[in-house]
């Protein structure tokens, strides 16, 4: 018996390298594709669930479905949108969605599970036809207002002959946009109508507030279970590896093309040279850095797990999609130093995730829906929903930061003879604030643990390092670790972001270059 | 979708050889067996069969089916008279229903009555002696343009891509829109979708009658005009957005600067406010000068053309709508005062009116 497991394992070790199924979280969660319409591009925008139960699912080529799920019935709620990239379900009648040209309330007004009415909530933001002004959102907080985020252009196309809103660009004139060379002066994301890269809260009497700017590819917008908007961006120009952002109102977020439409910006004045130093005095940094290649390239909405338990031991976390590979992230938040910082660790990994993971919503029996997409670039299509076998997986639970380390919480009772000193490897490194597209990993460095210790319950380790200062990525690999009831830790990887020291340190002049 | 629409194609090319090489060959032993055919009216003025060949003098006998949601007739005319019969037909009007839509004309051999959705004809005739390519078309209003084919009696066919007797779609090789949804086909059908000639938020619309229309939403004005297929919009969706919707069919009518509404005397920006779904049709809602305008396009009826239909109900001034070029179409409305391009409403004649573009043939 004792063989044949081993064997087994070798095997699903084995598929795991070449990449089909990882061992580990499969045997703490499953996963169901769900069905869909046959002739359907099935590529989901946004989903939601109604509060009959009915999932409501936005798609690429503009259609609106609801899902019962436990008869499997798709129904045709509404369509002819265009490029939807989120939805919110107000009643089992009425939805908002966020399409490309507007914000749209859609409702059913007689009752017969299809739409009549189209609502435009909110359309006064800017459009050249750039096929990169994607529209984001939108997230609601506890109070019922409404959070968009407004994609830049890219230099990848011009802008086209007819435009929405006010045209204003600190490179080019309109004309100029016509020319071959339109992209040395373009900027590589550029906002050339209001709001592009921006953030904007509708209330819920459809009062517009820009809130804050400095976003590039904000595709992915939601609130944790404290009413704090949190913010994906996405590895690019200004943006060293890709991000999550703790958005508040004002605050600037780093990328300098949406500068052009602040109140007080001087018209005329191009943010693309204004020096790198005065926009990072200016900028908030990430809570959270993914690290390029490694974490994700491509994030999408956070959602926290609502489910008070249901879902596993990771309640009250978020949860972060990838698009690149098939991989669903989890953020461990810190406040330090009243601010949020943290780390990121990946969640689910293959075991039958496809790629593409776009948009999320938890049903009441605790599972995880996961709508998928690519839009031509990297990434899947369709649904799926992950359910928890009830079993706890070994993993982190939490991170503090300590002014010489870190404690570090796992989900249960680690195997009393574990080393950390052995197990746990540290390095650090950091991502240039930079017009370049992207960043290196600068000063990579490995970090010697010169202590650690356990608390009583045994889930709980300290470990103190020789070198704690603000700016960069503490990246812990964990080589092997066992709970007590023998089980392997599942996600080895942990990333913290180290904005902050506890004492309210956070000057990193090494972001920039001088 | 589009392979089991092509497969369908050659089966009924296949069809059509085997019927006519049987029928051959039934003459030589028995001669009384007709040609049998199925012909299916479908959704975008087609029928699924678009050509055939009979032997002169044959039996034949055309099982009219109608699979679209609205009327359709066949006809039979003589070689080179399709249009002049559609024509004919047309200018029936109020005596069009009675008639069936077919025109008292010697060009005119066979038809069927005008079937309504979901019914069946049989259609029995004997083909012509004279060698010829006959056209065979539906004379309902609006139809004959695009809804055609050809019957071929003891001449060559020619290859399908160089066949000028048949619609352009169907030398394409491609009856019907490829199936981009689940639910098929439809009209009417909207898209919010990238448009040539209008603004990054323009609206597409397919009506009935195989109409079709661009409408601004960032300027709230009618676009354009086009009748027959509908757009492609894969150059956007295949990907991220890099593309406009191709438009399809022809185009016959273009606002330029004109097809805004005005309220008062001074220029003002308009709102877009959403619509409305009626009978699937959008009744858009905007607002000029703090005035609510609601707007409904729906298909004409006897001609290929549209009628914007307009509600300004709480308004008390003065209307205008510059209508633009209508010289090369049917300009109809139904209040006001037209000069000089612009049509002028007082507030109680602007509660309620409409304004009409028709093709002229």
């Amino acid at each position: 018996m004792k063989n044949t497991k081993y064997f087994l394992a070798s095997v699903l070790s084995f598929i795991a390298v070449i990449g089909l199924r990882a061992v580990g979280i499969s045997d703490y969660y499953s996963i169901d594709n769900i069905s869909m319409p046959k002739g359907l591009d099935s590529q989901v925008g946004g989903l939601d669930f109604m509060p009959d139960g009915r999932l409501v699912a936005c798609f690429h080529r503009g259609e609106v479905y609801t899902y019962h799920p436990q008869k499997n019935e798709w129904k045709l709620f509404a369509d002819g949108l265009q490029e939807p990239l989120g939805i919110c379900a107000i009643n089992d009648r009425e939805v908002v969605v966020m399409q490309r040209p507007e914000l749209t309330k859609i409702t059913d007004l007689n009752g017969d599970g299809e739409a009549d009415h189209y609502q435009a909530v909110f359309d006064d933001f800017g459009m050249t036809g750039n096929y990169h002004e994607f529209a984001f959102g939108p997230a609601k907080d506890s109070i019922g207002n409404f959070y968009i985020g407004m994609n830049l252009a890219s230099n990848g196309a011009s802008i086209r002959p007819e435009l929405r809103g006010e045209f204003r660009h600190y490179g080019l004139s309109r004309e100029n946009f016509k020319s071959k060379n339109y992209k040395s002066s373009s900027g590589r994301m550029y906002a050339a109508t209001p709001y592009r890269g921006w953030v904007l809260k509708i209330s819920k009497k459809g009062k517009v507030t820009p809130f804050a700017p400095g976003f590039r590819s904000p595709n992915g917008l939601g609130f944790d279970l404290k009413d704090q908007l949190f913010v994906t961006d996405n590895q690019g120009d200004w943006l060293g590896t890709s991000k999550l952002y703790h958005v508040q109102h004002g605050h600037f977020y780093g990328h300098p093309a949406s500068l052009t439409w602040t109140d007080d910006w001087q018209v005329g004045r191009n943010p693309l040279e204004v020096s790198v130093k005065e926009l990072d005095a200016k900028r908030t940094r990430a809570a959270v850095l993914f690290p390029q290649g490694l974490m994700a390239n491509s994030p999408t909405q956070p959602i926290p797990d609502s489910t008070e338990g249901k879902f596993g031991p990771f309640s009250g976390q978020l949860l972060v999609g990838e698009m690149n590979r098939p991989r669903i992230v989890r953020v461990i938040l810190d406040k330090v130093a009243g601010e949020i910082q943290g780390a990121c660790v990946p969640f689910y990994d293959n075991a039958g995730l496809s790629k593409g993971n776009h948009r999320f919503v938890f049903g009441d029996d605790g599972s995880l829906w996961v709508g998928q997409t690519h839009l031509s670039w990297a990434g899947g299509q369709g649904l799926q929903r992950i359910r928890w076998n009830g079993k706890t997986p070994l993993d982190v639970r939490s991170m503090e930061l300590l002014p010489n380390g870190f404690k570090i919480t796992f989900t249960k009772s680690l195997e009393k003879s574990t080393s950390i000193a052995e197990q746990f490897q540290f390095k650090r490194y950091y991502y240039e604030y930079r017009k370049a597209y992207g960043s290196p990993q600068y000063g990579i460095e490995k970090i010697k643990i010169i202590g650690s210790k356990r608390m009583n319950d045994n889930k709980t380790v300290m470990v103190y390092l020789d070198k704690v200062n603000p700016g960069f990525v503490y990246q812990l690999d964990i080589k092997k670790l066992i709970a007590e009831d023998n089980s392997a830790l599942v996600n080895p990887l942990v990333c913290y972001t180290l904005n902050r020291m506890p004492n309210g340190d956070d000057k990193a002049p090494h972001l920039v270059r001088n | 979708m589009k392979a089991y629409i092509f497969n369908k194609l050659l089966f009924n090319a296949y069809y059509t050889a085997v019927a006519v090489l049987a029928l051959t060959f039934a003459f030589s032993v028995v001669q009384a067996e007709p040609m049998r055919l199925t012909i299916k009216a479908r959704p975008g003025l087609q029928y699924d069969l678009f050509r055939f060949e009979a032997k002169p003098n044959a039996f034949v006998e055309i099982n009219l089916v109608n699979e679209d949601d609205m009327a359709h007739n066949l006809v039979i005319t003589k070689p080179g008279q399709r249009l002049n019969v559609a024509n004919a037909a047309l200018s029936l009007g109020v005596e069009g229903d009675a008639k069936n839509w077919v025109p008292d004309l010697d060009s005119v051999l066979f038809s069927t009555p005008v079937l309504k959705p979901d019914s069946s004809y049989l259609l029995k005739f004997k083909a012509p002696e004279t060698p010829g390519v006959y056209p065979y078309v539906c004379t309902f209003p609006g139809h004959g343009l695009l809804m055609y084919g050809a019957m071929y009696v003891d001449m060559p066919l020619p290859d399908l891509v160089n066949d000028m007797n048949l619609p352009e779609l169907a030398r394409r090789g491609n009856l019907t829109q490829k199936q981009l949804h689940a639910w098929g086909i439809k009209r009417p059908l909207m898209y919010r979708i990238f448009m040539p000639n209008a603004s990054p938020a323009s609206v597409a619309v397919a009506l009935r009658h195989g109409q079709n229309y661009c409408w601004d939403a960032a300027q709230c004005r009618l676009r354009y005009l086009w009748y027959g297929d509908f757009v492609d919009p894969w150059p956007v969706w295949r990907g991220n957005g890099n593309g406009l919707a191709k438009v399809l069919g022809t185009k016959y009518w273009e606002a330029g600067s004109s097809g805004a509404v005005q309220i008062g005397n001074k220029d003002s920006q308009a709102h877009f406010l959403g619509y409305k779904k009626i009978d699937g049709q959008p009744e858009f809602h905007y607002r000029i000068n703090n005035v609510d305008i609601y707007e409904l396009i729906t298909p004409l009826h006897s001609v290929i053309g549209i009628q914007r239909a307009f509600r300004i109900p709480n308004n008390k001034q003065l209307v205008s709508l510059p209508v633009g070029s209508v010289s090369q179409v049917i300009f109809n409305y139904s209040a006001g005062k037209l000069m000089d391009g612009v049509l002028t409403l007082n507030a109680e004649e602007a509660a309620a009116f409409s304004v009409s573009i028709g093709l002229k043939q």
